[in-house]
């Protein structure tokens, strides 16, 4: 499988100096959908051009060849100074529905005493979100308000917006700049809320590879502040059955230095997988999924 | 031989200028400010090095609690405003966190939904009445005494800061707050404002304004005193050099010892301007006198004779302005530099406590009064060589009252040795068991005054909400995971539950609550199950899904180290040592297992205070009375004369604790100092009154005769230096901050206490030793009904 370019593959490798081995689940968990956009043109012609230019560039990344559907395994590394690594495995499974809808559902299956226990997430093609955690001790599930964004994901360093869908109308987008990143050509790309009480970030800039659409870098920025506070690094692109796929990536948490790694260890496109997956009653039942399992 | 007067004149005044400007200005330019618990903790002590390792994994404890009250509390208006400055917190750089309705999380639970977010945030605001907003607070499992009264009368917010690095810091984070508060308008509302940061504030405030009032006063009374006494302009120039270059010199040493100014260390000022006073009055005397007098007189008698009777006036226009100086440098170099290493020696004893700014006061106060000695024994001689022009004045008539009583309690000293020493040590000894009512206690909110608005606010944050002291008992477990355990939790629970029926804990705060709460949240907010689950994965299960904040303030993500946190509503030292003893012994009678406990947190550092205290005053006095023993020796040459010479100053300490027992005065950070500075000055009185008697004797006066001849003259002397040094200390006593107040007026009390026994304990001890040992060690003596002339 070929490596995205002779200097990332060598970008990851030094990374993985610092880092335990692991995966990334799913590249929309964490990428597919963290540059999107709405452009509201402004006046100055130049700025006016830099929010046409920036929305493009974000429909082009919203509309990125990621197949109907994914299952992947992979490993969640959390990891912060003086202390030894955390490892989660787990399995993902995604699906596009026809009418916009996408879905996903996160399965742990380590370390022993979490295994089964699961998150299934509705995106809707309105922009609202359902999710639901299943806890295998209580053999029940619960409901998560879909306003807990801010909220971290099994205590990583992912927020459950990471884990949502994000229309590209609901930021604005502007074009800032082309910037070479580890000797990699990439185009800036700043996305704001356009109502500040969709999104627990006040600004993202996204470095966006303009071959492959996959945002290399992501600064994440809260209310206000001018400076990030968590920063997701993309150190490992392959291309999987003809979708560039996101293999390695790690998002830091820029204050406390505590970081998340995702290894993605294998991932399959296009399956046909069904709808009753992501459902309630699959949720509460890992024996449903486990012959979609990669 | 050395002599000062071959310095050249203008090489001495340039010294002195730069001494007088040169320190101070490099102080001020580099000394910090900084009051905190751990300012007072030696560095390297175990509760030190475990408080660093600490805050690498959890947030301290310093807060900023602050306190509202109004009719609309829980109305759109007020909330949108506190939201506000919460936000405008938030946003500032040395703040970590605001604990504040809208960042706390809230856990809760619905047939189908299982939820943490925050507690009241605007968007839960807006679906809510009044009534539902505060019945939300009240009924929440964290915010009751910590954001919301038991009554709901009052909202509290915590602005948590970043470790800070000084108390300038602190006075930043309470103005930024209090800024806030004003432009959003809800100043008003605020009804308390206390914990350590504002505590700490205060304490700033108040050492800056008792500087800023003290120092100049304390400067002014001895000018003033001076320009009385001896109407000199130089003399008042020079001294004012003096005074500068002392204070300099003693602040550039706190510097250099990497220390910064504390309210301990705040005395330094109007000390190193007694001290100056005190050293200037003996140099002045002597120039005075042998102006005025003889040069018989400039001796032993320019040092104890300010108002030497023997007033000779042509002899002075005799004298070249040069042999003048001389001479009276001849009289005062000897005794100077003995009172300068005694003074220097009692403030050297504060050095063996380990409470760093006691510590540094000491070190930089005795390097002072070392700077004090070179600069008017050796520099200011040829100053006053080349420019001193004119009459001295003699002493203002007013000195001359101090006469009678110096010499009534020298004649009663004499004339009834036995009974003066019987009667002293009776008072002594009915007094001496109240030493031991002497409470070893620092409350650092009873250094206000119970008006001032830090103890209102303590007061009404202790009764509405929770006490401030905050104290941690952190667990640790030998791998990671422990604390996701069963039979761990467990053993967290009890404790809890144990540390919660203490009187003096206000509030507790554990992981396991938490944990409680989301068994309650998952099962529909069934109150039965608002418990600690029975099942381990359950438990491991529910703290992986955890998305909230507040649980890794309480446990480290690798569940390995957990941390208790208490609300204690004591604030002094050893009830809080107290409380730890009784929290170890519990939780040592546990059957803990592998897990290690800990106490830390602002309550345990404070809490080490106490012990370290009582080693240090110990060490401290032991260190004193030893040195000055030893300087007394080598002075004196004479094992009996050095032990004579320890009573009248070791005495006085006697006294000050006894006054501190009697008036209910603790030993304290403020009071720890008193005896190392008032042994120190004390000391000097006795070398010149000594020094005098020594002399006479030596030449073959009567023991009678030399005592008398020397009160006679050294009397006056010693009464107005005690008396000037009193009054500057005195006048600390007017202070509103107790530190300052109970030091100037016990530190007063020790120097006039000295005083009394150099003018009746003394001579009362020379007359009943006399016979014993002076025939022995001196030459034959003339007959002690005297009839000699001096």
């Amino acid at each position: 499988m070929p490596n995205f370019s002779p200097l990332w593959t060598s970008r990851a490798t030094s990374a993985q100096r610092d880092l335990e081995p692991g995966f990334l689940p799913l590249r929309f968990l964490l990428l597919g959908l963290l540059v999107s956009g709405l452009f509201v043109p402004m006046l100055p012609a130049s700025a006016a051009d830099a929010l046409e230019r920036g929305r493009a560039l974000a429909q082009r990344v919203d509309n990125r060849p990621d197949g109907d559907d994914a299952a992947s395994q992979g490993t969640m590394v959390l990891s912060e100074a003086g202390r030894e690594p955390r490892v989660r495995k787990l399995y993902s499974f995604r699906r596009e529905g026809a009418g916009g809808e996408v879905a996903n559902l996160i399965r742990f299956t380590a370390p022993a005493d979490i295994a089964d226990t699961g998150l299934l997430t509705i995106d809707h093609a309105d922009g609202s979100t359902d999710q639901w955690i299943y806890l295998p001790a209580l053999k029940r599930d619960r409901r998560i308000p879909s306003s807990r964004r801010g909220g971290r994901f099994v205590g990583s360093d992912l927020f459950y917006e990471d884990l949502q869908d994000r229309d590209v109308d609901e930021d604005r987008h502007r074009w800032l700049r082309e910037e070479t990143l580890e000797g990699v050509k990439t185009e800036v790309l700043e996305s704001v809320p356009i109502d500040p009480d969709s999104s627990v970030y006040g600004r993202r800039l996204s470095w966006i590879h303009p071959e492959t659409l996959i945002p290399m870098r992501v600064d994440f920025y809260r209310p206000g502040e001018p400076r990030p506070f968590k920063r997701l690094r993309v150190y490992k692109v392959e291309r999987i059955q003809g979708y560039w796929t996101v293999t390695d990536s790690v998002m830091k948490d820029l204050e406390s230095q505590h970081q998340t790694r995702v290894v993605n260890e294998q991932t399959v496109y296009d399956r046909n997988l069904p709808e009753r997956l992501f459902t309630n009653r699959a949720l509460q039942d890992p024996s449903l999924e486990q012959r979609f399992r990669p | 031989m050395l002599n000062p007067l071959r310095l050249p004149p203008v090489a001495a005044l340039l010294i002195l200028v730069v001494m007088a400007i040169a320190p101070l200005v490099a102080a001020a330019l580099s000394l910090t400010i900084n009051n905190s618990a751990e300012a007072y903790v030696p560095p390297q002590s175990p509760a030190a090095v475990f408080e660093r390792e600490l805050r690498e994994r959890f947030p301290g404890d310093e807060v900023l609690v602050a306190a509202f009250a109004g009719e609309q509390l829980y109305g759109d208006a007020f909330l949108e405003r506190l939201e506000q400055v919460v936000a405008v917190m938030q946003q500032h750089p040395l703040v970590e966190r605001v604990l504040a309705p809208e960042t706390l999380d809230h856990i809760s639970g619905s047939v189908d939904g299982f939820q943490v977010e925050p507690l009241l945030d605007s968007a839960i605001r807006t679906r809510l009445t009044p009534a539902e907003r505060r019945a939300r607070l009240q009924a929440d499992r964290f915010a009751p005494g910590l954001l919301v009264s038991d009554d709901g009368e009052l909202i509290a917010l915590a602005v948590r800061p970043h470790e800070l690095e000084n108390s300038l810091q602190r006075l930043e984070v309470e103005g930024a707050f209090l800024d806030a508060l004003g432009q959003v308008g809800i100043n008003d509302a605020l009804v308390a404002l206390s914990g350590q940061t504002p505590l700490d504030a205060a304490q700033l405030r108040a050492t800056l304004r008792d500087s800023l009032i003290f120092v100049p006063a304390t400067l002014l009374i001895g000018l003033a005193l001076i320009a009385w006494l001896f109407r000199r302009w130089l003399a008042l120039i020079a001294a004012l050099a003096v005074m500068h270059a002392a204070v300099g010199t003693a602040l550039l040493t706190l510097v250099l010892l990497g220390q910064p100014f504390t309210l301990v260390t705040a005395i330094l000022p109007p000390l190193m301007v007694s001290l100056s006073v005190a050293l200037l009055l003996h140099l002045y005397n002597a120039l005075a006198l042998v102006e005025r007098g003889s040069g018989r007189h400039a001796g032993v008698g320019a040092v104890e004779g300010a108002g030497a009777e023997a007033a000779v006036a042509d002899v002075a226009a005799t004298v070249a302005r040069s042999r003048r100086v001389e001479r009276a440098w001849e009289a005062i170099h000897r005794p100077a530099l003995f009172t300068a290493l005694t003074t220097a020696a009692g403030l050297i004893s504060l050095s063996m406590s380990e409470i760093p700014p006691v510590h540094a006061l000491g070190q930089a106060a005795a390097v002072g009064v070392l700077m004090l000695y070179l600069l008017v024994a050796w520099v200011l001689p040829a100053i006053f060589a080349r420019w001193d022009r004119g009459g001295w004045a003699r002493p203002g008539r007013g000195i001359n009252v101090l006469d009678a009583p110096v010499a009534w309690l020298r004649r009663l000293g004499m004339r009834r040795p036995l009974w003066v020493l019987l009667v002293t040590v009776g008072l002594l000894a009915a007094g001496a068991p109240r030493i031991a009512d002497v409470e070893v206690e620092s409350d650092l909110f009873r250094f206000f005054k119970a008006d001032h608005p830090i103890t209102q606010s303590n007061q009404l944050l202790t009764e509405k909400l929770s006490g401030v002291t905050a104290l941690e008992v952190v667990f640790e477990a030998p791998s990671r995971g422990a604390f996701k355990e069963l039979e761990q939790l467990r053993q967290i629970q009890g404790f809890r539950e144990w540390v919660a029926g203490r009187d003096e804990v206000d509030r507790v705060t554990t992981m396991v609550d938490v944990i409680e709460e989301m068994h309650w949240g998952f099962h529909a907010e069934d109150p039965t199950n608002r418990r600690l689950p029975e099942r381990g994965d359950l438990i491991a299960q529910y703290l992986f899904i955890y998305d909230g904040n507040d649980l890794w303030e309480l446990v480290d993500r690798d569940f390995q180290t957990t941390r208790v946190l208490l609300n204690l509503n004591i604030n002094g030292a050893r009830q809080i040592n107290a409380t730890i003893a009784a929290i170890e012994d519990y939780l040592q009678q546990q059957p803990l297992g592998e897990l290690d406990f800990q106490t830390a947190g602002f309550g345990r550092l404070f809490g080490d205070q106490e012990q370290l205290l009582i080693e240090g005053q110990i060490r401290g006095l032991l260190l004193a009375a030893g040195l000055i023993f030893v300087l007394m020796l080598v002075i004196w040459r004479s094992l009996s004369a050095a032990l004579l010479c320890m009573v009248p100053n070791l005495s006085p300490i006697l006294v000050i604790f006894i006054v501190m027992g009697l008036f209910g005065i603790w030993l304290d950070l403020a009071t720890a100092m008193i005896a190392g500075v008032a042994v120190g000055i004390a000391v000097d009185d006795t070398i010149h009154v000594y020094y005098g008697y020594r002399r006479r004797r030596r030449a073959g006066r009567s023991p009678v005769w030399a005592l008398a001849r020397t009160f006679q003259h050294a009397g006056r002397a010693v009464v107005a230096t005690t008396l000037i040094l009193s009054a500057q200390f005195l006048i600390l006593g007017t202070s509103q901050f107790l530190p300052t107040m109970e030091f100037g007026l016990l530190t007063a009390l020790g120097l006039v206490t000295a005083l009394l026994f150099d003018l009746l304990v003394l001579p009362a001890l020379v007359m009943v030793t006399a016979g014993a040992w002076f025939r022995r060690s001196t030459a034959p003596a003339s007959s002690p009904t005297g009839g000699q002339t001096e």
